[in-house]
Protein backbone atom coordinates (compact mmCIF):
# COMPACT_ATOMS: atom_id res chain seq x y z
CA UNK A 1 0.00 0.00 0.00
CA UNK A 2 1.16 3.49 -0.76
CA UNK A 3 1.63 5.72 2.23
CA UNK A 4 -0.92 8.55 2.36
CA UNK A 5 0.64 11.67 0.81
CA UNK A 6 1.08 14.54 3.20
CA UNK A 7 -1.04 17.66 2.87
CA UNK A 8 1.78 19.61 1.25
CA UNK A 9 2.20 17.12 -1.59
CA UNK A 10 -1.54 16.88 -2.16
CA UNK A 11 -1.84 20.66 -2.39
CA UNK A 12 1.04 20.70 -4.88
CA UNK A 13 -0.63 18.13 -7.08
CA UNK A 14 -3.93 19.95 -7.04
CA UNK A 15 -2.32 23.33 -7.75
CA UNK A 16 -0.37 21.87 -10.67
CA UNK A 17 -3.48 20.60 -12.39
CA UNK A 18 -3.94 24.05 -13.93
CA UNK A 19 -6.33 22.87 -16.67
CA UNK A 20 -8.78 21.48 -14.12
CA UNK A 21 -10.87 23.52 -11.76
CA UNK A 22 -10.71 21.56 -8.51
CA UNK A 23 -12.53 22.80 -5.46
CA UNK A 24 -14.32 21.49 -2.44
CA UNK A 25 -17.41 22.53 -0.61
CA UNK A 26 -19.16 21.65 2.62
CA UNK A 27 -22.36 19.67 2.61
CA UNK A 28 -24.35 22.92 2.21
CA UNK A 29 -22.38 23.88 -0.91
CA UNK A 30 -20.14 26.60 0.61
CA UNK A 31 -16.68 26.61 -1.00
CA UNK A 32 -13.96 25.31 1.32
CA UNK A 33 -10.97 25.12 -1.07
CA UNK A 34 -10.23 26.54 -4.56
CA UNK A 35 -7.23 25.64 -6.73
CA UNK A 36 -5.47 27.86 -9.29
CA UNK A 37 -7.12 25.91 -12.12
CA UNK A 38 -10.48 27.00 -10.70
CA UNK A 39 -9.33 30.62 -10.66
CA UNK A 40 -8.11 30.29 -14.22
CA UNK A 41 -11.34 28.76 -15.46
CA UNK A 42 -13.92 30.60 -13.38
CA UNK A 43 -12.16 33.90 -12.61
CA UNK A 44 -12.74 33.97 -8.85
CA UNK A 45 -9.71 34.45 -6.56
CA UNK A 46 -9.62 32.47 -3.29
CA UNK A 47 -10.77 35.53 -1.37
CA UNK A 48 -13.74 36.06 -3.67
CA UNK A 49 -15.11 32.61 -3.30
CA UNK A 50 -13.98 30.82 -0.12
CA UNK A 51 -16.89 30.53 2.28
CA UNK A 52 -19.39 31.54 -0.39
CA UNK A 53 -22.02 29.40 -2.08
CA UNK A 54 -20.56 27.42 -4.98
CA UNK A 55 -23.96 27.73 -6.65
CA UNK A 56 -22.86 30.98 -8.29
CA UNK A 57 -20.98 29.04 -10.96
CA UNK A 58 -24.34 27.75 -12.19
CA UNK A 59 -26.51 29.73 -14.57
CA UNK A 60 -29.45 31.60 -13.16
CA UNK A 61 -31.81 29.14 -14.82
CA UNK A 62 -30.01 26.14 -13.28
CA UNK A 63 -30.08 27.77 -9.85
CA UNK A 64 -33.76 28.57 -10.17
CA UNK A 65 -34.58 24.97 -11.03
CA UNK A 66 -32.48 23.57 -8.22
CA UNK A 67 -29.75 21.92 -10.28
CA UNK A 68 -26.93 22.57 -7.75
CA UNK A 69 -28.91 20.97 -4.90
CA UNK A 70 -29.85 18.00 -7.06
CA UNK A 71 -26.21 17.45 -7.97
CA UNK A 72 -25.16 17.45 -4.33
CA UNK A 73 -28.03 15.15 -3.49
CA UNK A 74 -27.02 12.66 -6.20
CA UNK A 75 -23.39 12.76 -5.05
CA UNK A 76 -24.49 12.39 -1.48
CA UNK A 77 -26.65 9.37 -2.27
CA UNK A 78 -24.51 7.58 -4.85
CA UNK A 79 -21.08 8.98 -4.02
CA UNK A 80 -20.71 10.66 -7.37
CA UNK A 81 -22.51 12.98 -9.85
CA UNK A 82 -21.39 13.53 -13.39
CA UNK A 83 -22.63 15.95 -15.99
CA UNK A 84 -21.92 18.17 -18.97
CA UNK A 85 -23.48 21.58 -18.86
CA UNK A 86 -23.04 25.32 -19.11
CA UNK A 87 -21.35 27.15 -16.20
CA UNK A 88 -20.85 30.84 -15.49
CA UNK A 89 -17.59 32.68 -14.84
CA UNK A 90 -17.18 35.59 -12.46
CA UNK A 91 -17.40 38.00 -15.40
CA UNK A 92 -20.76 36.47 -16.39
CA UNK A 93 -19.43 34.66 -19.50
CA UNK A 94 -20.49 31.06 -19.97
CA UNK A 95 -18.49 27.94 -20.82
CA UNK A 96 -19.36 24.31 -21.49
CA UNK A 97 -17.85 22.03 -18.88
CA UNK A 98 -17.74 18.39 -18.08
CA UNK A 99 -17.80 17.94 -14.34
CA UNK A 100 -17.55 15.32 -11.65
CA UNK A 101 -18.71 15.76 -8.09
CA UNK A 102 -17.43 13.27 -5.50
CA UNK A 103 -18.67 12.89 -1.96
CA UNK A 104 -15.77 13.38 0.47
CA UNK A 105 -14.90 10.21 2.30
CA UNK A 106 -15.73 11.64 5.74
CA UNK A 107 -19.10 12.96 4.56
CA UNK A 108 -18.13 16.53 5.38
CA UNK A 109 -18.79 17.80 1.91
CA UNK A 110 -17.93 17.35 -1.79
CA UNK A 111 -15.07 17.63 -4.20
CA UNK A 112 -15.82 19.03 -7.65
CA UNK A 113 -13.62 18.82 -10.73
CA UNK A 114 -14.51 20.80 -13.89
CA UNK A 115 -12.92 20.87 -17.26
CA UNK A 116 -13.57 23.41 -20.02
CA UNK A 117 -15.03 21.52 -23.00
CA UNK A 118 -16.41 24.53 -24.89
CA UNK A 119 -14.33 23.93 -28.02
CA UNK A 120 -15.14 20.25 -28.15
CA UNK A 121 -18.76 21.16 -27.53
CA UNK A 122 -18.81 23.52 -30.51
CA UNK A 123 -16.99 21.01 -32.74
CA UNK A 124 -19.42 18.26 -31.81
CA UNK A 125 -22.37 20.55 -32.25
CA UNK A 126 -21.11 21.56 -35.70
CA UNK A 127 -20.83 17.88 -36.60
CA UNK A 128 -24.27 17.12 -35.22
CA UNK A 129 -25.74 20.09 -37.10
CA UNK A 130 -24.05 18.99 -40.28
CA UNK A 131 -25.33 15.44 -39.89
CA UNK A 132 -28.78 16.78 -39.15
CA UNK A 133 -28.65 18.97 -42.24
CA UNK A 134 -27.63 15.95 -44.35
CA UNK A 135 -30.39 13.90 -42.80
CA UNK A 136 -32.96 16.64 -43.43
CA UNK A 137 -31.74 17.04 -47.00
CA UNK A 138 -31.55 13.34 -47.71
CA UNK A 139 -34.95 12.64 -46.23
CA UNK A 140 -36.85 15.66 -47.56
CA UNK A 141 -35.72 16.14 -51.15
CA UNK A 142 -37.84 14.35 -53.76
CA UNK A 143 -34.81 12.30 -54.84
CA UNK A 144 -34.22 8.78 -53.57
CA UNK A 145 -30.91 9.06 -51.74
CA UNK A 146 -28.67 6.15 -50.90
CA UNK A 147 -25.21 5.23 -49.69
CA UNK A 148 -23.37 2.42 -51.31
CA UNK A 149 -20.02 0.75 -51.81
CA UNK A 150 -18.20 1.59 -55.01
CA UNK A 151 -19.21 -1.79 -56.39
CA UNK A 152 -22.93 -1.17 -56.02
CA UNK A 153 -23.71 -2.91 -52.71
CA UNK A 154 -26.07 -0.60 -50.91
CA UNK A 155 -25.44 0.31 -47.29
CA UNK A 156 -28.29 2.76 -46.66
CA UNK A 157 -31.40 4.02 -48.41
CA UNK A 158 -33.37 7.14 -47.55
CA UNK A 159 -36.94 6.80 -46.26
CA UNK A 160 -38.17 8.06 -49.67
CA UNK A 161 -36.59 5.01 -51.28
CA UNK A 162 -38.44 2.74 -48.88
CA UNK A 163 -41.73 4.55 -49.44
CA UNK A 164 -41.32 4.71 -53.24
CA UNK A 165 -40.21 1.12 -53.81
CA UNK A 166 -41.84 -0.55 -50.84
CA UNK A 167 -38.51 -2.23 -50.12
CA UNK A 168 -37.31 -1.87 -46.52
CA UNK A 169 -33.81 -0.68 -45.78
CA UNK A 170 -32.69 -4.21 -44.95
CA UNK A 171 -34.33 -5.67 -48.08
CA UNK A 172 -32.50 -3.10 -50.18
CA UNK A 173 -29.05 -3.76 -48.75
CA UNK A 174 -26.27 -5.24 -50.84
CA UNK A 175 -27.96 -5.84 -54.22
CA UNK A 176 -31.48 -6.21 -52.81
CA UNK A 177 -32.37 -2.81 -54.34
CA UNK A 178 -32.03 -4.37 -57.80
CA UNK A 179 -35.43 -5.96 -57.23
CA UNK A 180 -37.06 -2.54 -57.73
CA UNK A 181 -35.28 -1.99 -61.06
CA UNK A 182 -37.18 -2.98 -64.22
CA UNK A 183 -35.95 -6.44 -65.31
CA UNK A 184 -35.08 -5.07 -68.77
CA UNK A 185 -32.91 -2.35 -67.20
CA UNK A 186 -30.93 -4.51 -64.75
CA UNK A 187 -28.15 -5.26 -67.21
CA UNK A 188 -27.47 -1.59 -68.00
CA UNK A 189 -27.70 -0.83 -64.30
CA UNK A 190 -25.04 -3.39 -63.36
CA UNK A 191 -22.96 -2.37 -66.37
CA UNK A 192 -23.05 1.21 -65.05
CA UNK A 193 -21.55 -0.02 -61.76
CA UNK A 194 -18.75 -1.78 -63.65
CA UNK A 195 -18.05 1.44 -65.53
CA UNK A 196 -18.21 3.39 -62.27
CA UNK A 197 -15.10 1.53 -61.02
CA UNK A 198 -13.13 3.17 -63.82
CA UNK A 199 -14.86 6.53 -64.12
CA UNK A 200 -15.38 7.29 -60.44
CA UNK A 201 -18.96 8.20 -61.42
CA UNK A 202 -22.06 6.04 -61.54
CA UNK A 203 -24.66 7.25 -63.98
CA UNK A 204 -27.62 5.40 -65.48
CA UNK A 205 -31.19 5.90 -66.67
CA UNK A 206 -33.47 3.10 -65.58
CA UNK A 207 -37.03 2.35 -64.54
CA UNK A 208 -37.73 2.01 -60.81
CA UNK A 209 -40.87 0.31 -59.59
CA UNK A 210 -43.27 2.52 -57.67
CA UNK A 211 -44.98 0.49 -54.98
CA UNK A 212 -48.10 2.68 -54.74
CA UNK A 213 -49.40 1.73 -58.20
CA UNK A 214 -46.85 -0.96 -59.21
CA UNK A 215 -45.79 1.12 -62.20
CA UNK A 216 -42.24 1.63 -63.41
CA UNK A 217 -41.05 5.21 -63.67
CA UNK A 218 -37.91 6.39 -65.42
CA UNK A 219 -35.21 7.71 -63.11
CA UNK A 220 -31.78 9.09 -63.63
CA UNK A 221 -29.47 7.75 -60.96
CA UNK A 222 -26.04 9.15 -60.16
CA UNK A 223 -23.56 8.31 -57.45
CA UNK A 224 -20.12 9.59 -56.58
CA UNK A 225 -17.50 8.55 -54.03
CA UNK A 226 -17.27 10.65 -50.89
CA UNK A 227 -13.76 11.99 -50.49
CA UNK A 228 -10.86 10.01 -51.88
CA UNK A 229 -12.07 7.66 -54.60
CA UNK A 230 -8.82 5.69 -54.42
CA UNK A 231 -9.66 3.57 -51.42
CA UNK A 232 -11.36 0.28 -52.18
CA UNK A 233 -13.97 0.58 -49.47
CA UNK A 234 -14.77 4.24 -50.08
CA UNK A 235 -18.34 5.19 -49.33
CA UNK A 236 -20.40 6.43 -52.27
CA UNK A 237 -23.49 8.58 -52.07
CA UNK A 238 -26.09 8.68 -54.81
CA UNK A 239 -29.56 9.85 -55.74
CA UNK A 240 -32.28 8.80 -58.17
CA UNK A 241 -34.27 11.57 -59.81
CA UNK A 242 -37.66 10.95 -61.43
CA UNK A 243 -37.32 11.89 -65.10
CA UNK A 244 -40.40 10.00 -66.24
CA UNK A 245 -42.25 12.99 -67.73
CA UNK A 246 -39.11 14.18 -69.47
CA UNK A 247 -38.30 10.74 -70.76
CA UNK A 248 -41.90 10.17 -71.90
CA UNK A 249 -41.83 13.47 -73.75
CA UNK A 250 -38.57 12.47 -75.39
CA UNK A 251 -40.04 9.12 -76.44
CA UNK A 252 -43.11 10.90 -77.73
CA UNK A 253 -40.91 13.28 -79.67
CA UNK A 254 -39.14 10.33 -81.27
CA UNK A 255 -42.49 8.84 -82.24
CA UNK A 256 -43.62 12.17 -83.69
CA UNK A 257 -40.36 12.53 -85.56
CA UNK A 258 -40.78 9.06 -87.08
CA UNK A 259 -44.40 9.89 -87.91
CA UNK A 260 -43.28 13.12 -89.56
CA UNK A 261 -40.71 11.23 -91.58
CA UNK A 262 -43.35 8.73 -92.62
CA UNK A 263 -45.76 11.44 -93.69
CA UNK A 264 -43.06 13.26 -95.61
CA UNK A 265 -42.14 10.11 -97.50
CA UNK A 266 -45.80 9.37 -98.11
CA UNK A 267 -46.41 12.88 -99.39
CA UNK A 268 -43.38 12.68 -101.68
CA UNK A 269 -44.67 9.37 -102.98
CA UNK A 270 -48.06 10.97 -103.67
CA UNK A 271 -46.38 13.91 -105.41
CA UNK A 272 -44.40 11.54 -107.62
CA UNK A 273 -47.57 9.60 -108.39
CA UNK A 274 -49.40 12.84 -109.21
CA UNK A 275 -46.52 13.83 -111.51
CA UNK A 276 -46.83 10.53 -113.28
CA UNK A 277 -50.62 10.75 -113.58
CA UNK A 278 -50.40 14.37 -114.75
CA UNK A 279 -47.84 13.39 -117.36
CA UNK A 280 -49.96 10.47 -118.48
CA UNK A 281 -53.12 12.60 -118.85
CA UNK A 282 -51.50 15.80 -120.16
CA UNK A 283 -52.92 16.88 -123.54
CA UNK A 284 -49.43 17.94 -124.64
CA UNK A 285 -45.99 18.41 -123.02
CA UNK A 286 -46.50 22.18 -122.59
CA UNK A 287 -49.44 21.72 -120.26
CA UNK A 288 -47.61 19.31 -117.96
CA UNK A 289 -45.72 21.80 -115.83
CA UNK A 290 -48.53 24.31 -115.15
CA UNK A 291 -50.98 21.49 -114.41
CA UNK A 292 -48.54 19.68 -112.14
CA UNK A 293 -47.65 22.89 -110.27
CA UNK A 294 -51.25 23.82 -109.67
CA UNK A 295 -51.99 20.32 -108.30
CA UNK A 296 -49.01 20.54 -105.96
CA UNK A 297 -50.29 23.92 -104.77
CA UNK A 298 -53.71 22.38 -104.07
CA UNK A 299 -51.98 19.60 -102.15
CA UNK A 300 -50.00 22.22 -100.23
CA UNK A 301 -53.18 24.12 -99.35
CA UNK A 302 -54.94 21.08 -97.94
CA UNK A 303 -51.78 20.07 -96.04
CA UNK A 304 -51.71 23.58 -94.59
CA UNK A 305 -55.36 23.30 -93.60
CA UNK A 306 -54.68 19.94 -91.96
CA UNK A 307 -51.63 21.30 -90.12
CA UNK A 308 -53.75 24.20 -88.89
CA UNK A 309 -56.20 21.65 -87.47
CA UNK A 310 -53.36 19.55 -86.03
CA UNK A 311 -54.15 16.78 -88.48
CA UNK A 312 -57.64 16.31 -87.09
CA UNK A 313 -60.76 16.48 -89.22
CA UNK A 314 -61.28 19.83 -90.97
CA UNK A 315 -64.54 21.62 -91.78
CA UNK A 316 -65.71 20.77 -95.32
CA UNK A 317 -66.72 24.43 -95.87
CA UNK A 318 -63.16 25.62 -95.09
CA UNK A 319 -61.75 23.15 -97.53
CA UNK A 320 -64.05 24.31 -100.35
CA UNK A 321 -63.51 28.01 -99.59
CA UNK A 322 -59.76 27.50 -99.62
CA UNK A 323 -59.88 26.02 -103.13
CA UNK A 324 -62.30 28.65 -104.45
CA UNK A 325 -60.17 31.46 -103.03
CA UNK A 326 -57.14 30.03 -104.79
CA UNK A 327 -59.01 30.38 -108.08
CA UNK A 328 -59.93 34.02 -107.55
CA UNK A 329 -63.59 33.13 -107.80
CA UNK A 330 -66.27 35.64 -108.68
CA UNK A 331 -68.28 35.59 -105.48
CA UNK A 332 -71.47 36.91 -107.05
CA UNK A 333 -71.68 33.87 -109.33
CA UNK A 334 -70.98 31.23 -106.70
CA UNK A 335 -73.35 29.88 -104.09
CA UNK A 336 -71.88 27.66 -101.39
CA UNK A 337 -74.19 26.04 -98.87
CA UNK A 338 -74.24 23.03 -96.58
CA UNK A 339 -74.35 21.95 -92.95
CA UNK A 340 -71.31 22.14 -90.73
CA UNK A 341 -69.35 18.92 -91.22
CA UNK A 342 -65.76 17.86 -90.51
CA UNK A 343 -63.94 15.50 -92.83
CA UNK A 344 -60.98 13.25 -92.01
CA UNK A 345 -57.47 14.12 -93.25
CA UNK A 346 -57.60 11.29 -95.77
CA UNK A 347 -60.97 12.38 -97.17
CA UNK A 348 -59.93 16.04 -97.02
CA UNK A 349 -56.94 15.47 -99.27
CA UNK A 350 -58.91 13.59 -101.92
CA UNK A 351 -61.90 15.97 -101.82
CA UNK A 352 -59.62 19.03 -102.00
CA UNK A 353 -57.94 17.71 -105.12
CA UNK A 354 -61.36 16.96 -106.63
CA UNK A 355 -62.66 20.47 -105.89
CA UNK A 356 -59.40 21.82 -107.25
CA UNK A 357 -59.85 20.00 -110.56
CA UNK A 358 -63.48 21.12 -110.86
CA UNK A 359 -62.55 24.73 -110.07
CA UNK A 360 -59.58 24.75 -112.45
CA UNK A 361 -61.74 23.46 -115.26
CA UNK A 362 -64.56 25.87 -114.34
CA UNK A 363 -62.08 28.75 -114.71
CA UNK A 364 -60.84 27.41 -118.06
CA UNK A 365 -64.09 26.29 -119.63
CA UNK A 366 -67.02 26.81 -117.28
CA UNK A 367 -68.89 28.90 -114.76
CA UNK A 368 -65.82 30.59 -113.27
CA UNK A 369 -64.48 31.69 -116.66
CA UNK A 370 -64.92 34.86 -118.70
CA UNK A 371 -67.90 33.62 -120.69
CA UNK A 372 -70.34 33.77 -117.81
CA UNK A 373 -72.30 31.19 -115.87
CA UNK A 374 -73.22 30.38 -112.27
CA UNK A 375 -71.94 27.79 -109.85
CA UNK A 376 -73.60 26.24 -106.85
CA UNK A 377 -71.84 23.93 -104.42
CA UNK A 378 -74.21 22.28 -101.99
CA UNK A 379 -73.95 19.35 -99.67
CA UNK A 380 -76.23 17.59 -97.27
CA UNK A 381 -76.20 14.54 -95.02
CA UNK A 382 -78.92 11.95 -95.52
CA UNK A 383 -79.55 8.23 -95.32
CA UNK A 384 -78.25 6.04 -98.12
CA UNK A 385 -79.94 3.00 -99.70
CA UNK A 386 -78.15 0.64 -97.29
CA UNK A 387 -79.21 2.72 -94.31
CA UNK A 388 -75.83 4.32 -93.57
CA UNK A 389 -75.33 8.04 -93.24
CA UNK A 390 -74.40 9.54 -96.58
CA UNK A 391 -72.71 12.84 -97.41
CA UNK A 392 -73.75 14.08 -100.84
CA UNK A 393 -71.94 17.00 -102.44
CA UNK A 394 -73.26 18.47 -105.68
CA UNK A 395 -71.20 20.80 -107.86
CA UNK A 396 -73.49 22.31 -110.42
CA UNK A 397 -72.56 24.79 -113.13
CA UNK A 398 -75.36 26.58 -115.01
CA UNK A 399 -75.74 29.04 -117.85
CA UNK A 400 -72.34 28.18 -119.27
CA UNK A 401 -72.57 29.05 -122.97
CA UNK A 402 -69.74 26.86 -124.25
CA UNK A 403 -69.31 23.07 -123.85
CA UNK A 404 -65.97 21.87 -122.47
CA UNK A 405 -63.49 20.24 -124.87
CA UNK A 406 -62.69 16.55 -125.04
CA UNK A 407 -59.44 16.99 -123.05
CA UNK A 408 -61.48 17.86 -119.97
CA UNK A 409 -63.59 14.75 -120.29
CA UNK A 410 -60.58 12.43 -120.62
CA UNK A 411 -58.33 14.37 -118.28
CA UNK A 412 -56.83 13.99 -114.86
CA UNK A 413 -59.79 15.60 -113.08
CA UNK A 414 -62.18 13.08 -114.56
CA UNK A 415 -59.97 10.19 -113.49
CA UNK A 416 -59.65 11.66 -110.03
CA UNK A 417 -63.40 12.05 -109.59
CA UNK A 418 -64.61 8.89 -111.30
CA UNK A 419 -61.84 6.52 -110.21
CA UNK A 420 -59.68 7.84 -107.33
CA UNK A 421 -62.57 8.89 -105.08
CA UNK A 422 -64.39 5.55 -105.44
CA UNK A 423 -61.08 3.74 -104.86
CA UNK A 424 -59.90 5.70 -101.82
CA UNK A 425 -63.11 6.76 -100.13
CA UNK A 426 -65.60 4.19 -101.44
CA UNK A 427 -67.44 7.18 -102.88
CA UNK A 428 -70.06 6.97 -105.58
CA UNK A 429 -69.38 9.74 -108.05
CA UNK A 430 -70.88 11.05 -111.22
CA UNK A 431 -69.50 13.66 -113.62
CA UNK A 432 -71.95 14.84 -116.27
CA UNK A 433 -71.37 17.35 -119.01
CA UNK A 434 -74.81 18.94 -119.39
CA UNK A 435 -75.81 21.41 -122.08
CA UNK A 436 -75.35 24.45 -119.82
CA UNK A 437 -72.50 23.21 -117.61
CA UNK A 438 -70.81 20.50 -115.60
CA UNK A 439 -72.63 18.64 -112.85
CA UNK A 440 -70.59 16.57 -110.42
CA UNK A 441 -72.10 14.51 -107.62
CA UNK A 442 -69.98 12.93 -104.91
CA UNK A 443 -71.70 10.67 -102.39
CA UNK A 444 -69.79 8.95 -99.62
CA UNK A 445 -70.62 7.29 -96.36
CA UNK A 446 -69.87 9.75 -93.57
CA UNK A 447 -67.92 7.02 -91.77
CA UNK A 448 -65.47 7.15 -94.69
CA UNK A 449 -65.42 10.95 -94.65
CA UNK A 450 -64.92 11.48 -90.95
CA UNK B 1 -33.02 -9.58 -119.71
CA UNK B 2 -35.13 -6.77 -121.10
CA UNK B 3 -37.18 -4.69 -118.73
CA UNK B 4 -40.37 -5.48 -120.63
CA UNK B 5 -40.25 -9.13 -119.64
CA UNK B 6 -38.47 -8.85 -116.29
CA UNK B 7 -41.63 -10.05 -114.54
CA UNK B 8 -43.20 -11.78 -117.50
CA UNK B 9 -46.16 -13.92 -116.50
CA UNK B 10 -45.78 -13.20 -112.80
CA UNK B 11 -49.02 -12.51 -110.98
CA UNK B 12 -48.38 -9.74 -108.45
CA UNK B 13 -50.95 -8.52 -105.92
CA UNK B 14 -50.83 -4.84 -104.96
CA UNK B 15 -52.31 -3.27 -101.81
CA UNK B 16 -52.05 0.53 -101.66
CA UNK B 17 -54.68 2.96 -100.39
CA UNK B 18 -53.62 5.99 -102.46
CA UNK B 19 -55.19 5.72 -105.91
CA UNK B 20 -52.49 7.44 -107.95
CA UNK B 21 -49.68 5.59 -106.16
CA UNK B 22 -51.54 2.33 -106.75
CA UNK B 23 -52.07 3.11 -110.43
CA UNK B 24 -48.41 4.12 -110.78
CA UNK B 25 -47.22 0.85 -109.20
CA UNK B 26 -49.61 -1.17 -111.36
CA UNK B 27 -48.37 0.54 -114.52
CA UNK B 28 -44.73 -0.12 -113.63
CA UNK B 29 -45.35 -3.81 -112.95
CA UNK B 30 -47.46 -4.21 -116.09
CA UNK B 31 -44.75 -2.57 -118.17
CA UNK B 32 -42.36 -5.20 -116.79
CA UNK B 33 -44.68 -7.92 -118.02
CA UNK B 34 -46.47 -8.72 -114.78
CA UNK B 35 -50.16 -9.41 -114.36
CA UNK B 36 -51.48 -7.17 -111.61
CA UNK B 37 -53.99 -8.46 -109.06
CA UNK B 38 -55.75 -5.43 -107.63
CA UNK B 39 -54.67 -2.89 -106.67
CA UNK B 40 -56.71 -2.97 -103.48
CA UNK B 41 -57.15 0.01 -101.13
CA UNK B 42 -58.28 -1.85 -98.00
CA UNK B 43 -57.77 -5.04 -95.99
CA UNK B 44 -61.25 -6.42 -96.73
CA UNK B 45 -60.92 -5.85 -100.47
CA UNK B 46 -57.43 -7.35 -100.50
CA UNK B 47 -58.58 -10.45 -98.58
CA UNK B 48 -61.41 -10.86 -101.09
CA UNK B 49 -58.91 -10.47 -103.91
CA UNK B 50 -56.64 -13.17 -102.47
CA UNK B 51 -59.53 -15.63 -102.33
CA UNK B 52 -60.63 -15.07 -105.91
CA UNK B 53 -57.23 -14.46 -107.48
CA UNK B 54 -56.10 -18.00 -108.14
CA UNK B 55 -52.30 -18.16 -108.38
CA UNK B 56 -50.37 -15.31 -106.73
CA UNK B 57 -46.59 -15.18 -107.33
CA UNK B 58 -45.79 -12.18 -105.20
CA UNK B 59 -47.27 -9.24 -103.31
CA UNK B 60 -46.44 -5.58 -102.92
CA UNK B 61 -48.02 -4.24 -99.73
CA UNK B 62 -48.36 -0.74 -98.33
CA UNK B 63 -48.17 -1.08 -94.54
CA UNK B 64 -50.48 1.72 -93.43
CA UNK B 65 -53.84 1.90 -95.18
CA UNK B 66 -55.22 5.06 -93.65
CA UNK B 67 -57.16 3.89 -90.61
CA UNK B 68 -56.02 0.26 -90.73
CA UNK B 69 -52.80 -1.73 -91.11
CA UNK B 70 -52.11 -4.38 -93.72
CA UNK B 71 -51.27 -7.08 -91.12
CA UNK B 72 -54.14 -9.47 -91.87
CA UNK B 73 -53.36 -9.43 -95.58
CA UNK B 74 -49.72 -10.28 -94.90
CA UNK B 75 -50.75 -13.22 -92.73
CA UNK B 76 -53.16 -14.53 -95.37
CA UNK B 77 -50.45 -14.32 -98.02
CA UNK B 78 -47.90 -16.08 -95.84
CA UNK B 79 -50.34 -18.94 -95.36
CA UNK B 80 -50.23 -19.32 -99.14
CA UNK B 81 -46.43 -18.98 -99.15
CA UNK B 82 -46.64 -15.87 -101.30
CA UNK B 83 -43.41 -13.79 -101.16
CA UNK B 84 -44.10 -10.27 -99.86
CA UNK B 85 -42.42 -6.89 -100.37
CA UNK B 86 -43.54 -4.14 -98.03
CA UNK B 87 -43.65 -0.66 -99.54
CA UNK B 88 -43.63 1.82 -96.67
CA UNK B 89 -42.49 5.20 -95.41
CA UNK B 90 -42.04 3.74 -91.93
CA UNK B 91 -38.92 1.77 -92.79
CA UNK B 92 -38.69 -1.51 -90.90
CA UNK B 93 -40.28 -0.15 -87.73
CA UNK B 94 -43.96 -0.76 -88.36
CA UNK B 95 -43.95 -4.06 -90.17
CA UNK B 96 -46.73 -6.45 -89.13
CA UNK B 97 -45.82 -8.59 -86.10
CA UNK B 98 -43.94 -11.70 -87.24
CA UNK B 99 -42.69 -10.02 -90.44
CA UNK B 100 -39.75 -8.18 -88.87
CA UNK B 101 -37.17 -9.62 -91.23
CA UNK B 102 -39.29 -9.16 -94.33
CA UNK B 103 -38.30 -7.45 -97.56
CA UNK B 104 -38.89 -3.68 -97.36
CA UNK B 105 -38.87 -1.01 -100.02
CA UNK B 106 -38.61 2.49 -98.64
CA UNK B 107 -41.22 4.84 -100.09
CA UNK B 108 -40.88 6.25 -102.66
CA UNK B 109 -38.99 3.45 -104.39
CA UNK B 110 -37.71 3.82 -107.93
CA UNK B 111 -39.27 1.71 -110.68
CA UNK B 112 -36.01 -0.11 -111.21
CA UNK B 113 -35.56 -1.05 -107.56
CA UNK B 114 -39.18 -2.09 -107.40
CA UNK B 115 -38.84 -4.45 -110.36
CA UNK B 116 -35.50 -5.86 -109.25
CA UNK B 117 -36.72 -6.53 -105.76
CA UNK B 118 -39.80 -8.33 -107.05
CA UNK B 119 -37.69 -10.28 -109.54
CA UNK B 120 -35.40 -11.46 -106.81
CA UNK B 121 -38.35 -12.43 -104.64
CA UNK B 122 -40.61 -14.19 -107.13
CA UNK B 123 -37.53 -15.59 -108.86
CA UNK B 124 -36.75 -17.53 -105.72
CA UNK B 125 -39.98 -19.49 -106.29
CA UNK B 126 -38.67 -21.03 -109.50
CA UNK B 127 -35.02 -22.00 -109.01
CA UNK B 128 -34.35 -21.93 -112.76
CA UNK B 129 -34.69 -18.14 -112.89
CA UNK B 130 -32.78 -17.51 -109.73
CA UNK B 131 -29.24 -17.27 -111.07
CA UNK B 132 -30.21 -15.01 -113.91
CA UNK B 133 -32.39 -12.79 -111.75
CA UNK B 134 -29.92 -12.47 -108.94
CA UNK B 135 -27.09 -11.64 -111.32
CA UNK B 136 -29.19 -9.11 -113.17
CA UNK B 137 -30.66 -7.55 -110.08
CA UNK B 138 -27.57 -7.43 -107.85
CA UNK B 139 -26.54 -4.15 -106.27
CA UNK B 140 -23.30 -3.98 -108.31
CA UNK B 141 -25.26 -3.32 -111.49
CA UNK B 142 -25.86 0.26 -110.43
CA UNK B 143 -28.65 2.49 -111.66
Amino acid sequence: MCPAPNDQLLRLIIESAADYAIFSMDSGGLVTSWNSGATKLLGYQDDDILGRASDIIFTEEQRRTGVPQQERQTASETGRAEDERWHVRQDGSEFWASGIMERLADGSGFLKILRDRTETYHAQKALRDSEERFRLLATNIPQLVFRTKGTGERTWGSPQWEVFTGLSDSESRDFGWLDAIHPDDRDVTLEAWRRAQLDGLYEVEHRIRRASDVSYRWHQTQARPIGDPGGGDTDWVGASTDIHELRTLKDRQNVLLAELQHRTKNLLTIILALARATFRTAANPETFLPSFESRIRALTRVQGLLALNENRPVPLADLIQSELLAHAWAQARVDVDGPSLDVSPKAAQALSLAVHELATNAVKYGALGDRGGRLSIRWHVGTGETGDELLTLVWQERDVPVRPPMEYKAGFGTELITKALPYQLHARTELRFEADGVVCTIALATENAR
Amino acid sequence: MRTADALAGQRILIVEDEFFIAVGLANVLQSAGAEVIGPFPSVSQALGGIVSAGRIDGALLDVNLGDEDVDEVAVALRERAVPIVFHTGYGTRKLPPGFEGAEVLDKPASDELLIRTLMRLVGSVSPGDLGQSAGDGGPSTGS
